[in-house]
């Protein structure tokens, strides 16, 4: 593994190896306090997206390391219309790792032919968001002790959300899965993204999440945004049904847990936060350990 | 009949012999490969019988042979198509064209968002997936186009 642009492009075993991997960093920290003690991190954000680049900044900083970059393209050379290819190429020569957030599709294999050193990729457009992916597998096999033999629930903008297709290319990779896919008929899951994991994953379309609740293990909720509408009417008519408050929940297997890449805006309420099942906080804690690890694996002395 | 097809397909020097067109698409042919502007001396053959095949086109390019690229749209274009390299009055190599299996510079991909509709130092690349009907995906964007898209690109 050079880099991570797609999960298409890793093993169950890599995978598997950097969830073994997090959980160590997780269980000890201070062991890798200096694990990456004078390597750099370019952080190279086209489009703002706080909560990806703090959780990647964190983890570089608790391994020793120091970040560059920027979080703006306004204020970047992009600006003033240098290519991806040259940007990175520049950060390539003074960094030992670059993470990306592009909203173009297709802008992390450009990365990659570019640059010298590792790429990650914090997001390409409506593609993939392979890291968040990472995390994601790893609190589910935190809390289940496996990643096969899971029903799984996701929930909301399967179309345009970008972890969509990244989790359903993880979980694709172990077997007896059954994912349910439950969206307005304007969001579903992209029929290439379907067409790649046919084979290993049992999906089921869904409209309306309410008659499959109780047979979840997990809930996975990502956010239905009006701007994916063709008018208002559209979205007042489908946008409850992708809100999970504790009558939802508390439907649920005791077992099962709610997951949600954050930020939420209203997906769901207050009230689920202190429910048992409520697992969104402790996953984005999780992405740090995720992102120490995948550090670790491109860049790290012993790997 | 053998005469006259021995004929068309024998009597360039040096170039390229491009064979079995299916009937009635050499003049789009010619426009596609460009060589409409070429000043190339052109031999087109259109409606010519065929035993094995019932009617086909053939167009002879003299002083010219085909890019990989040139190769690879005509394939999409047209598989099943033969072309001879001449030089000399002997074939010097023959290939039947089928679909690639990856397809670089000849498509566009209609992600608008795809990174490979900006200005940046690279080409598109497309991976068949498909044959029949044809399907092909962008290897940077993962957009997977339909037949209807690529041929009407070509
Ligand atoms: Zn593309």
């Amino acid at each position: 593994m050079k880099h991570l642009v797609s999960i298409r492009d890793i093993s169950r075993e890599e995978i598997l190896e950097l969830i073994d991997l997090a959980g160590k960093v997780e269980k000890n920290p201070e062991k890798y306090a200096h694990a990456l003690d004078g390597k750099i991190m370019a952080t190279l954000f086209y489009e703002p997206s706080t909560r990806t680049r703090l959780s990647f900044e964190t983890a570089m900083h608790r391994l020793g390391g120091r970040v560059i970059g920027f979080s703006d393209a306004k204020v970047s050379s992009a600006k003033k219309g240098e290519s991806i290819a040259d940007t990175i190429r520049m950060a390539s020569a003074y960094s030992d790792v670059i993470v990306l957030r592009h909203f173009l599709e297709g802008s992390g294999r450009v990365a990659v032919e570019y640059s010298d050193v590792p790429v990650i990729s914090g997001g390409t457009g409506i593609q993939e968001h392979p890291s968040q992916a990472l995390l994601d597998v790893y609190t589910i096999y935190k809390h289940f002790g496996r990643l096969n033999n899971l029903t799984i629930g996701l929930l909301g903008d399967l179309r345009y959300g970008r972890t969509i297709p990244s989790l359903l290319y993880a979980i694709s990779k172990f077997k007896d899965n059954k994912v349910f896919l439950f969206s307005p008929p304007e969001l579903r899951t992209r029929m290439s993204v379907l067409n790649d994991v046919r084979d290993n994953i049992e999906a089921i379309i869904r409209q309306d999440l309410k008659s499959n609740i109780e047979e979840l293990d997990v809930l996975y909720v990502t956010r239905v945004q009006k701007e994916r509408f063709p008018d208002e009417a559209s979205y007042e008519r489908v946008k409850d049904f992708y809100v999970i408050d504790p009558e939802i929940a508390r439907r649920m297997n005791k077992n099962s847990i709610i997951m949600h890449p954050l930020p939420r805006i209203n997906e769901i309420s207050y009230e689920v936060d202190s429910l048992p099942q409520a697992k969104y906080f402790e996953q984005a804690k999780n992405g740090v350990w995720m992102r120490m690890a995948l550090l670790l694996k491109l860049i790290g002395e012993t790997k | 009949m053998t005469d006259k097809k021995g004929m068309l397909v024998s009597k360039i020097k040096n170039g390229t012999v491009i064979d079995r067109i299916p009937a009635g698409k050499a003049l789009k042919f010619v426009e596609l490969m460009g060589l409409a502007n070429e000043k190339h001396t052109l031999t087109i053959g259109m409606f010519v019988k065929s035993h094995k095949i019932g009617m086909k086109d053939i167009v002879k390019v003299h002083d010219r042979t085909l890019t990989k690229k040139e190769l690879d749209a005509l394939g999409l274009f047209a598989p099943g198509v033969t072309v001879s390299t001449i030089e000399n009055y002997q074939v010097r190599s023959k290939v039947n064209l089928n679909v690639p299996d990856i397809i670089d510079e000849v498509l566009k991909c209609n992600n608008p968002t795809c990174v490979t509709n900006y200005r940046e130092p690279i080409k598109t690349k497309f991976k068949v997936i498909q044959k029949e009907p044809l399907l092909v995906r962008c290897q940077y964007c993962d957009r997977v186009m339909l037949e209807e898209n690529v041929l009407s690109q070509i």
